[in-house]
């Protein structure tokens, strides 16, 4: 299952190959969801990404005015939204100021995590969600948040059973960068321990537990194809041993091409989306200033690679090796024929490289990852399993390939680590 | 004979806190002139760090008197009988009734257990008992995974299942007593970090590596070596706690020819390092294979 990450820009409707969505609550105020029309697709989950609690106001303003609309987060005196006496850029701006106050920068604690449960799940499913993901604050800690993870869960599989809810349940297994680089996490251990106490909760009288949504937290935001070791690992470790579990669903939010390698150890989805932000989850991505103005690429699925979309595809095309990189989606056609004529994006409006010029590219990236994903899923686990494997292999291949006739020169845009990935997914079936 | 391991109160006096000191001319008299007149007292049963208990009965009742110290950590105490006050089941231990009474000037803890005189099973590891059957082995599997379930529905891992723990009721019943070190998750800061209570040779991986966030996989662990060492009078792990983790033991299968390849089996799969490969749903999956003894024979 392939799911686009919806931000504030909904763009779901332009990608015809996407047939299923993930509303993430820091894009999204509450207002906006409940006003909002749905995507028409298959699947419609809400993050309620508590998991964002520790968010430091003072500095992601305009996130964390959104998010104190969303009663989880135990905001008091949050301005209501009439739109009859004023605009959503007035509420924005009230919101945004009323969180510099009144944001606690912790998740509710106590008899709050209740309520905060009952909460959450009522909006999901007013909102029409076909699954449900249960809250839950991220793990920095190796002992201490995976327990007060565990209360989490219990509470909110008590609510939704309280609450009769008929949807498939998940239970966010958030999961922050810095607690991965403890020795626990090298052993072993550390992940075990999440593993454990979620396993250890899968019913509370009515409501099962039907799976995982998986995050793991980047501190900083980088390419997703630069992520440390640490946190592929912990992608992979936390699907195969959920799914191994017995959990049907297993989903990698926010694991984006490397979600694929999840999908062939276990993982029943991922979650990705057009904008950097959207595709990986990075703590300082909701830091109010922006991170710069992005060109397009071109993303080659069988290189695993992203290629700046004139510096590197003119020299690839001058090396005659654009067939070798050519992955064609509805959105890259016409860049295709260009290139193969001799031509440059430059000559085309929607891939010429400028900044901001990204849509299109976005586009063709999230055709072309749910077109992979999607194939994965219609194989079996051991066919699939075969495949990652194969266009891993492939993607070393090409790469190196790629490199060594550009040499001395560099690709600009970014490769995935993809003999780092294939070498991380090899042992996890060890 | 009683169904605790007896041992001589003066040789226990040694270990015995101080407060035991200054009333040990009759601790006996001083626990039947301060308890109320429902009490009656009658002998020590055994002296554990979590308290020492005697014989008696309670409303003409035969009951197990825990005694606790005042340097008894009182919030392990409250987490005990608050856990056994919620439960209900019949294959844990049950509290009759709590006390507060004062000996020598210190306050000290009363609380009255349902007392079973079966034996606990370490007896049935001595080396003249004869060899515990599969069924019983199912039995014990299916009752005492109950208790360990019942207590996990209170999100609380018992910590100390073994042997000693378990206890023969009259009426065939397998019941899991000393719920003192029993974790609850509210409470789960009363043992200090790296600190790791519990019996060595029978501590889950985790345990034994102090991690306080257990669940019920650990005492399934425990469960497992217990049911490991009935069967074949062995202990897995040759009771090395440093070997537990790091070391597969001996197919149960190896020893005995005469059980269901179920039960080996299950009771390997209890014995699993990673906690979520091991099972929870016990009683089902003991039941099933005691279904099946019963119909084969």
């Amino acid at each position: 299952m392939f799911l686009l990450n919806l931000g504030y820009k909904w763009i779901a409707h332009e990608v015809s190959t996407i047939d299923g969505v993930v509303i993430v609550a820091s894009g999204n105020s509450s207002a906006k969801c409940e006003r909002a029309s749905l995507p028409d697709v298959k699947h419609i989950l809400f993050d309620p990404q508590l998991y964002l609690a520790g968010l430091d106001a003072s500095i992601c303003k305009k996130v964390c005015g959104r998010l104190t609309t969303h009663p989880w987060f135990g905001v008091s005196d949050v301005p209501d939204f009439d739109s009859a006496s004023m605009k959503r850029r007035e509420w924005d701006a009230k919101i945004r100021e009323h969180a510099s106050t009144a944001w606690p920068r912790h998740a509710p604690e106590g008899d709050h995590v209740r309520i905060a449960c009952e909460e959450c799940i009522d909006f999901q499913l007013r909102l029409g969600c076909t699954q449900l993901i249960l809250p839950s604050p991220l793990i920095q800690d190796r002992e201490d948040e995976a327990s007060i993870q565990a209360l989490w869960l219990d509470q909110g599989l008590q609510a939704a059973s309280d609450l009769e809810v008929g949807q498939p349940i998940l239970a966010t297994v958030a999961v922050a960068e810095t607690a991965l680089n403890e020795p626990a996490f090298e052993e072993g251990g550390f992940l075990d321990t999440i593993v454990d106490q979620v396993t250890a909760r899968t019913s509370h009288d009515e409501a099962v537990l039907d799976g995982v949504y998986v995050v793991v937290a980047k501190s900083k935001q980088t390419h997703p194809f630069e992520a440390s070791a640490h946190v592929y690992k912990a992608y992979q470790s936390l699907c195969q041993t959920f799914r191994v579990a017995g959990f049907r669903s297993v989903i990698a939010a926010f694991s984006d091409v490397f979600g694929l390698a999840c999908v062939g150890g276990g993982a029943s989805g991922l979650t990705a989306g057009p904008s950097q932000s959207l595709r990986q989850l990075a703590l300082d991505t909701f830091v109010d200033e922006g991170f710069g103005a992005p060109l397009p690429h071109y993303y080659s699925h069988r290189l695993a690679g992203e290629l700046r979309s004139e510096d590197d595809l003119d020299r690839i095309r001058d090396a005659r090796l654009y067939r070798r990189v050519r992955d064609d989606t509805n959105y890259s056609r016409a860049l295709s024929r260009t290139i193969l004529a001799g031509g440059s994006a430059s000559r085309l409006p929607d891939w010429a490289e400028s900044k901001n010029n990204v849509t299109v590219a976005q586009l063709h990236f999230l055709a072309r990852l749910s077109r992979a994903e999607q194939a994965l899923q219609a194989l079996t686990p051991a066919e699939r399993a075969d495949e990652v494997r194969d266009w891993l292999e492939n993607a070393v291949a090409t790469s190196e390939y790629v490199e060594s006739r550009l040499n001395p020169d560099k690709v600009k845009g970014t490769l995935a680590p993809s003999d780092q990935w294939l070498k991380l997914y090899d042992s996890s079936f060890e | 004979m009683n169904g605790w391991s007896t041992r001589g109160l003066a040789n226990s006096c040694a270990s015995w806190p101080y407060w035991w000191y200054r009333v040990s001319q009759d601790v006996l008299s001083a626990l039947r002139s301060e308890l109320p007149d429902c009490y009656t007292v009658e002998g020590l049963l055994r002296k554990g760090g979590q308290g020492t208990v005697f014989r008696g009965t309670l409303d003409r009742e035969p009951v197990a008197i825990k005694v606790f110290g005042h340097e008894h950590e009182p919030k392990r105490l409250q987490r005990e009988i608050h856990v056994l006050q919620r439960l209900s089941c019949d294959h844990v231990v049950k509290l009759r009734r709590v006390d507060e009474i004062t000996i020598g000037n210190f306050a000290v803890s009363v609380l009255a257990y349902e007392f079973h005189a079966g034996g606990d099973l370490r007896q049935v590891l001595g080396d003249d008992a004869s060899p515990v059957s599969a069924l019983d082995i199912a039995r014990i599997g299916r009752q005492v995974g109950c208790g360990i379930q019942c207590l996990w529905a209170e999100r609380c891992v018992h910590r100390d299942v073994k042997p000693d723990n378990i206890i023969r009721a009259g009426d065939a019943r397998y019941v899991l007593v000393d719920v003192g070190l029993a974790m609850h998750l509210d409470l789960s800061q009363v043992t200090a970090p790296g600190a790791a209570p519990g019996t060595r040779g029978y501590q889950s991986p985790e345990q034994a590596r102090g991690r306080r966030n257990l669940t019920v996989h650990s005492d399934v662990f425990s469960l497992g070596v217990t049911l490991y060492e009935l069967a074949t009078k062995r202990h897995p792990f040759n009771r090395k706690q440093s070997d537990i983790g790091r070391v597969q033991p001996k197919p149960l299968s190896t020893f005995r020819n005469d059980i269901p390849k179920e039960l080996p089996a299950l009771v390997g799969s209890m014995l699993e390092v990673r906690p979520s490969s091991r099972p929870t749903n016990l009683v089902d999956r003991f039941a099933a294979i005691e279904e099946d003894l019963r119909c084969s024979s």
